[in-house]
């Protein structure tokens, strides 16, 4: 056998060794548990300058927010699984395209004549939680691993600044 | 007489008609068509009042009710889904948008404050002028989730008339924000017994403390089953919840 063939050959069984021996990723499956409230913060909006006007103003402003469906994994000790597929799997059980979320929102704003407002507005996380469970059906398999996941996230105003 | 005796007989039967008439009459005139007896005519709102505009503080924008329309439990999703027709909402009431259905877009959850009420339900989006395109989407209840009293009140207690799984959506609100709320627990009760694994844990600034959560559990017929909130604040709040039948195999998640 010529040194050439017999390397290839050589690399073949390696790489079929390899393959045989690898430890094989456990079947699973994500099972959403339950919502929970997640955390708050706030922000403020720009100002909205009713100083020249003569009349109340009166409109509602849309506001955009993007954010993270971040996702807490913990896979217990043992589990045999790519975090980046369970990742994965997590955000398609939620119709979740991708990591990056947007969320709109309304606010009314209510600025007497003569005067400047700032609004505070208060976003807060909604949270998925489930479990990672061993099989392909719920409730059949022992736990791997929980998650929590942002899904959404809810706005309202909680103050008004007079600037002037 | 004969004829004397008919006629006495057609008058007994004339009387007693009358008599029947005037016992059943009023109870009839009591019974709603709707989940709650409230005269909703009595929350219109005059147009030209900018403040009469402003709902929980204006915590979120109000939008006005363009026709008359029915505040439902859930969106008629499927022919079969059966939905409990919570309170008539008339033109010209106003009511806050939350979100819109996310499989159909054409019904907003909204809460409509009346008459010390807030009802918190789905409408038909035509009825409401707000943009669709602006609003939020939301899985709504599932049309096999089988709608069966509506709650008022945080200290209410539902009797449960059914055996199985139960789900139901609540809405917690205070008349409006801007101080801070302490960290608090809503949890469902059974026969007097929190079920405290199915917490929900909630603080805010905002008026608007919970927003449709969804709690479920396993009831059997004569079931007590109650709501309760553990705080450090002694502030009133004001609740509504919707309670659901859901019968095997109708996923209505928590």
């Amino acid at each position: 056998m010529k040194p050439n063939k017999r390397n290839a050959v050589l690399l073949c069984l390696v790489a079929l060794t390899l393959f045989a021996c690898a430890p094989a990723q456990q079947e699973f499956v994500v099972v959403d548990q339950r919502e929970l409230l997640g955390e708050v913060f706030k922000e403020q909006t720009g100002n909205i300058d009713n100083s020249t006007g003569t009349t109340l103003l009166s409109q509602d402003i849309a506001l955009r927010r993007e954010f993270r469906h971040s996702i807490d994994l913990r896979l217990n000790e043992g589990a045999r699984l790519d975090r980046q597929n369970v990742e994965q799997r997590i955000l398609e059980t939620y119709d979740l395209p991708d990591q990056v979320g947007e969320k709109n929102c309304i606010i009314l704003a209510d600025v007497p004549a003569g005067q400047i407002h700032q609004y505070d507005i208060e976003w807060t996380q909604v949270l998925r939680e489930g479990n990672v469970e061993e099989g392909n059906a719920a409730g059949q398999g022992n736990i791997l691993g929980t998650y929590r996941i942002v899904s959404d996230l809810q706005c309202q105003t909680v103050g008004v600044v007079v600037v002037r | 007489m004969r004829a004397i005796k008919g006629l006495t007989v057609v008058g007994t039967y004339f009387l007693l008609l009358v008599a029947i008439s005037i016992t059943t009459l009023p109870v009839l005139a009591q019974q709603s068509e709707y989940a709650l007896d409230i005269d909703s005519d009595n929350c219109i709102t005059d147009p030209n009042d900018e403040e009469s505009n402003v709902l929980y503080g204006g915590a979120l924008p109000s939008s006005l009710v363009v026709e008359d329309t029915i505040l439902l439990s859930q969106p008629p999703l499927t022919p079969d889904t059966d939905p409990l027709e919570i309170a008539a909402i008339p033109a010209n009431a106003r009511v806050i948008v939350f979100d819109v259905d996310e499989q159909t877009r054409s019904y907003f959850r909204v809460v409509f404050p009346c008459e010390g009420y807030n009802l918190a339900g789905w409408v038909a989006a035509p009825a409401v002028r707000h943009r669709v395109n602006r609003t939020n989407p939301k899985y709504a209840p599932p049309g096999c989730a089988q709608p069966l009293q509506v709650v008022e009140l945080l200290d209410d207690v539902w009797s449960s008339t059914v055996n199985g799984e139960i789900a139901v959506v609540v809405d917690l609100f205070r008349s409006e924000g801007g101080t801070d709320y302490p960290r608090s627990y809503y949890y469902l009760t059974k026969n007097g017994r929190e079920i405290r694994d199915k917490e929900r844990v909630f603080e805010s600034s905002g008026a608007f403390l919970i927003r449709s959560v969804v709690l479920g559990t396993e009831v059997r017929a004569g079931n007590a089953i109650g709501f309760s909130v553990i705080t450090s604040s002694t502030e009133e709040l004001d609740f509504f919840g919707i309670l659901y039948s859901v019968p095997e195999g109708c996923e209505f998640r928590d």
